[in-house]
């Protein structure tokens, strides 16, 4: 039974997903050509591994390690800090160049998209296959990083394929070749399918994704919620999950948190701190129209203990300046005096339409409705100068002083060799080859 | 462009209109095809619609293109002095004449590239260096489009 294909036809749809090899640090040997070939990491102002190079995979070192250990394992190793800036640069050209081959792109994180290629191979004049390959080549001729891709008739079939021959491979999986992939594949490596529904599945004997694919569809009803279900029709072909074009436009929840080096115990540092946080969730909270009905606050001590307390708001807002006071409640229930904290965060979740917001007879409209001038103006002044342009009293300890000091302390290259005409806030949107000629 | 509204939103001075089918079954509607608003555009507008930005002037193919200060002096001949900084294309096929950054034997140099049939030279324009023909490897990563030097 297991050698019948699960469907007969080939391609009633194609969907292409693409994950990028170690993104971060494929970006770094991209714009330091001297560094292809050898272990790299990126993390240094965070004193752990953020991403790691193959080479440095290779070697033993995993995400999340901490610097010292990452030496020891591999004395070689070239530790740089992160540089955002020119990863979300490299983010947006794949996914432009991805748009050159099929206007569904889906951007479905900072390095991964899905791509529908479904009626291409017309206009291409060719398999699905040369097309991917195609899309492959020009981002290494033209971005210097390698992607892994998989091409399939569903979502999650594609995923299986971009993992299957990582990094730097292409797999294409038609609908008569489904079953020899799924075969040997551990049902929790299903995309979407957890420990706990792994560990059910496996007590009813199915341990592959082939064994669950063929499972009948009376079983699957009657014991599985619906993404299950759903990753079930996936997985035998029929595509159900559409790709989703419009670039991300809405959020469930923001959050943003920052590591600082070295970590402080002094209250005004560490709130200032979160208090920059705060400030820039709303900021990407304004930019598309949401505000918040819950606030999180969050802090993480040097032993990397996590503690926080989540606030209800009485009405959705976007302004700092209405939720410093309960932040700052939030911070005098977590902060504890003389201990050391390294990050701070918020998270701002309950996400509604800034438009649709409903005033009860007790807000004070006039007032809100200055402060959302206030707050537009403040908007275009960072659009102009930079962010931060201006901040919030709180938030000034923070802007004053580095985020990172000491050796740790490194900025990436892009924000100390600035061309005349850029600042520290504000720089040309071209990544910079870092070549000595 | 159709735009199938059932009502003009706006009172235009003067509306092109378009038969579209009907929104409901009862009431044939006028669909509105597109409107100028208020008379004539200002010629100024009208003029400027063709201009480049220096941003369009300087890249062409952005997706490919990387910025790159330079440090050396071997191409001061053809304008390019140290600190300047030069637009780097890598999805261009290198031409011979072209500016290129490479790497030769394992160096980085920016060279024009000369070629001829099977003869590959990197060419500099400064007396002080010689060309140089790759013994062994030659990988070419990008073209130089412009050079950008900011005075002030």
């Amino acid at each position: 039974m297991d050698d019948q294909p699960l469907t007969l036809s080939s391609w009633p749809q194609a969907i292409m997903h693409i994950d990028s090899d170690a993104f971060f640090a494929s970006c770094e040997q991209a714009i330091h050509p001297e560094l292809k070939g050898r272990p790299v990491i990126t993390g240094k102002e965070r004193g752990i591994v953020a991403a790691a190079s193959y080479e440095a995979k290779a070697r033993g070192v995993q995400r999340g390690m901490r610097l010292f250990e990452v030496k020891k394992v591999c004395p070689e190793v070239v530790i740089l800090p992160s540089d955002y800036e020119t990863y979300s640069l490299f983010s947006v050209r794949m996914f432009e160049i991805f748009r050159r081959f099929s206007p569904d792109v889906e951007e479905y994180s900072i390095d991964e998209a899905f791509v529908d290629l479904t009626g291409l191979r017309r206009s291409f004049h060719g398999p699905y296959e040369m097309i991917a390959e195609k899309m492959r080549k020009t981002i290494e001729a033209e971005l210097g990083i390698t992607v892994s891709a998989g091409v399939s008739l569903s979502k999650v079939l594609a995923k299986i394929g971009s993992k299957h021959n990582k990094p730097n491979g292409l797999t294409v999986i038609p609908g008569r070749d489904i079953h020899v992939y799924l075969e040997k594949l551990p049902v929790e490596k299903v995309w979407g399918i957890g420990p706990n529904t792994a560990a059910f599945l496996n007590k009813h004997g199915i341990m592959t994704a082939l064994q669950f694919a063929q499972k009948e569809e009376g079983f699957i009803d009657k014991y599985l919620s619906k993404p299950y279900r759903e990753i079930w029709h996936e997985l035998n072909g029929r595509s159900v999950y559409p790709v989703v074009t419009e670039s991300k436009s809405s959020y469930q929840s923001i959050s943003k948190a920052k590591t600082f080096t070295p970590p402080s115990q002094d209250e005004t540092f560490v709130f200032a701190q979160l208090s920059k946080n705060l400030e820039n969730a709303c900021i990407k909270s304004r930019k598309y129209g949401l505000a918040a009905g819950r606030l999180i606050v969050f802090l993480r001590t040097q032993d990397f203990t996590s503690s926080g307390v989540e606030i209800k708001l009485s009405r959705p807002t976007a302004y700092p300046v209405e939720l410093f006071k309960l932040l700052r409640q939030g911070f005098g229930q977590v902060y504890r005096p003389r201990t050391l904290y390294r990050q701070t965060g918020v998270v701002l979740s309950g996400l509604v339409a800034e438009s649709g917001i409903q005033y009860s007879l007790f807000d004070d409209t006039a007032k809100i409705e200055k402060m959302a001038k206030i707050y537009a103006s403040l908007d275009q002044l960072s659009q102009k100068y930079g962010k931060h342009a201006i901040v919030h009293g709180a938030s000034l300890p923070a802007k004053l002083q580095a985020q990172h000091e000491g050796e740790r302390g490194d900025v990436p290259e892009r924000k100390t060799a600035l061309f005349k005409g850029e600042n520290k806030r504000q720089r040309l949107g071209l990544p910079l080859l870092h070549i000595k000629v | 462009m159709l735009a199938n509204g059932c009502s003009c939103q706006k009172s235009p001075l003067f509306t092109i209109v378009g038969i579209l089918s009907p929104c409901s079954p009862k009431a044939p509607v006028i669909g509105v095809l597109g409107s100028v608003e208020a008379g004539f555009p200002s010629p100024a507008e009208e003029e400027l619609v063709d201009t480049l930005s220096l941003d369009d002037l300087l890249i062409q193919n952005r997706e490919a293109t990387f910025l790159l200060k330079v440090s050396g002096d071997s191409m001061t001949g053809a304008g390019i002095m140290p600190g300047d900084m030069v637009l780097v294309d890598k999805g261009r096929t290198p031409k011979s004449g072209d500016i290129v950054i490479a790497q030769v034997d394992g160096e980085w140099t920016m060279k024009f590239l000369r070629k001829r049939k099977d003869d590959v030279l990197l060419v500099p324009a400064n007396p002080k260096y010689q060309p140089i023909r790759p013994k062994n490897e030659l990988k070419i990563s990008g073209v130089v489009t412009a050079v950008v030097r900011k005075y002030k």
